[in-house]
């Protein structure tokens, strides 16, 4: 075993680790840091046995572990992306509102001015 | 039309640093309209001091949040303020009160709940040839995407009922909201029709006008805001 799988596996470890605890924390979600452990086991499995990534690409279609484990990370990607750009989008949506509560609170009027008083009208030329 | 007549009305302005010309384009909407509002969209100039003093009711947007996201605070204010119609107006300059009345015409009489003004069928004269094209492209645009059947569909000048007002929910903060705009008074179902106003482009205004590049990144943000609604 070489000295990045020993590291790799270290890091990868203690991850689902962190990750199984909180899943069974007494508050809070359960399915995401769940979702998080199988992701972190998978990756410590991988660097236990690199061979294992070849066995599941060629039951997937895919020819190299490493293809497969590229692909995986290229679509992973792609969704982290969409889903900070949604998040993002929320988040923007969410300052408008607040800025418009605010400035509807904080609106202010002039006196009204009686007609009589006002500058000289337009007569309509329609 | 006097003062009095148009008491029901409200414009509806959106500002952002027009402290030079806001002054005087608040003083001819007030010859014929008694009830101004200006919403400041974080200016770092003093727009809203100089707005306030020229006789309108001011919001101020503590943050930049576009011109779309500050119609949508006038609106919201002025109808929560009564208001029976509703006329949106540039601070720029480029439009005249006199259209505005207009625009009002056919809300009054029960014609459309929904007026916007056209100033590509009479006028095109006036408008720069690049913007013509620009503005002619966006046309069809809001054509193709979302059936919107107007010549004009990016006028900053445009007249609402309170029921199409209180139907209204700009969501595109950006320059996008026009087509957004556009396309939610044709899917409610209300009635819609043009008339054709006038603009004055000055220097000070096309400076302040959005460059041709701009154009994809409007169509990109009212095409997402679509798929996200």
């Amino acid at each position: 075993m070489t000295a990045f799988q020993i590291a790799g596996i270290t890091v990868c470890g203690c991850m689902a680790l962190v990750s199984l605890r909180r899943a069974f924390a007494k508050s809070g979600a359960r399915l995401q840091p769940l979702g998080w452990t199988g992701i972190w086991a998978a990756a410590t499995a991988a660097f236990i046995n690199p061979d294992a990534t070849t066995v599941m690409a060629r039951r997937l279609g895919i020819e190299r572990g490493a293809d497969m484990v590229l692909y995986s990370a290229v679509v992973a990607g792609a969704v982290a992306f969409w889903l900070v750009s949604l998040r993002l989008r929320t988040q923007s949506r969410q300052i408008t509102l607040l800025t418009r509560e605010i400035a509807v609170i904080t609106a202010k009027s002039p006196d009204i001015v009686a007609e009589q008083d006002a500058p000289s009208r337009v007569e309509s030329t329609t | 039309m006097s003062l009095q007549a148009n008491d029901d009305t409200w414009i509806v302005i959106a500002a952002y640093c027009e402290e030079a010309v806001i002054a005087e384009v608040i003083a001819g909407a007030r010859l014929r309209f008694a009830n101004v509002v200006v919403v400041d969209d974080g200016s770092t100039d003093r727009t809203l001091e100089v707005a306030y003093a020229a006789g309108a009711s001011v919001l101020r947007h503590a943050v930049n949040r576009g011109q779309g996201a500050a119609l949508q605070t006038g609106i919201s204010y002025a109808r929560k303020k009564g208001a029976k119609f509703l006329v949106t107006f540039d601070a720029d300059g480029q439009h005249d009160p006199e259209d505005a009345e207009r625009l009002l015409e056919p809300l009054r009489k029960g014609e459309a709940d929904a007026v916007f003004g056209d100033r590509l069928t009479e006028s095109s004269d006036s408008v720069p040839a690049g913007r013509r094209f620009l503005l002619r492209c966006a046309v069809l645009f809001s054509r193709w995407t979302s059936g919107v059947d107007l010549h004009d569909a990016h006028n900053g000048l445009r007249a609402f009922s309170a029921g199409m007002a209180d139907e209204l929910d700009i969501t595109l903060d950006g320059m996008a909201h026009a087509s957004e705009i556009a396309d939610q008074v044709h899917r409610s179902g209300r009635t819609y029709t043009e008339v054709a106003v006038r603009i004055r482009y000055t220097a000070h205004s096309q400076e302040k006008g959005q460059r041709w590049t701009a154009a994809f990144g409007i169509a990109f943000d009212y095409l997402i805001g679509r798929v996200l609604r």
